[in-house]
């Protein structure tokens, strides 16, 4: 019979998997409603679920352009990590719990997070000399995750002594 | 390591074979072989008197220190 963390964690599995694939879905929406806007204006009044971008789109093209990149890098990104938590928790065993894989994993996802921050801090900066620029109101993105990073990270290094731990355990006659 | 583990030439003193020891200390036999290969990281006080017990010695016969 499965344990209650083993339960949880194959519902986290099913869920990783449906958060990566509806964020690479928005990408791919945000993506196709780009090409459309490229002839046609109107589309960037309504990219994905009421993004309106059409005042970056009516001042600068490039601008707009850059915007909309930064959304799809995001959402990729952001994708990217739930499938690296996919495959952490396919590689994930309760009764042997740390192995190598899962700490490369970690260190992966904290290393994912850090570029999203990163992307995020690029998009605010971005986003905020715009509106100097042309008073487009910014709507920005909280870029306080950065301590999520940090923290995975940790956990990364401590999974690596569980490691050692766990070597020694069962080296032990 | 610094610490050998001469549980072979032991057992080739008392003439006992790998299989005769696993059954007298009731340990696996890949637990012993990890010891005798020397790839062992801790050995079990319980484990060393079992050993020590079967093959008549002392814990010095088994393990040794080299620098």
């Amino acid at each position: 019979m499965k344990s209650k963390a083993e339960n949880l964690l194959t519902v986290m599995h099913t869920l990783a998997w449906i958060v990566c694939i509806g964020l690479l879905a928005i990408a791919g929406a945000i993506t196709i409603s780009y090409i459309v806007s490229i002839g046609n204006a109107q589309a960037a009044k309504d990219l994905y679920k009421g993004m309106d971008l059409s005042a970056y789109r009516q001042q600068s093209f490039v601008n707009y352009t850059f915007i909309v990149v930064y959304k799809i890098i995001l959402n990729i990104a952001q994708a990217y990590i739930a499938f690296l938590m996919t495959r952490l928790l396919s590689k994930l065993n309760i009764s042997r719990p740390f192995n190598v894989d899962v700490v490369k994993l970690m260190q992966k996802i904290s290393y994912a997070i850090l570029c999203v921050w990163l992307i995020t801090m690029l998009y605010d900066s971005h986003v905020a000399i715009l509106e100097k620029m042309y008073g487009i109101a910014a709507t920005y993105i909280s870029g306080d995750f950065i301590f999520l990073a940090g923290i995975v990270y940790v956990l990364a290094q401590m999974f690596k002594r569980g490691i050692e731990i766990q070597s020694e355990n069962e080296l032990t006659v | 390591m610094p610490i050998i583990v001469n549980l072979d030439v032991m057992m080739a003193k008392r003439k006992m074979s790998l299989n005769e020891l696993s059954e007298k200390v009731d340990l696996t036999l890949a637990n012993l072989s990890i010891l005798k290969t020397g790839k062992a990281k801790a050995v079990r006080f319980s484990t060393l008197e079992a050993i020590c017990k079967a093959l008549n010695c002392q814990p010095g016969d088994i393990l040794e220190f080299v620098e």
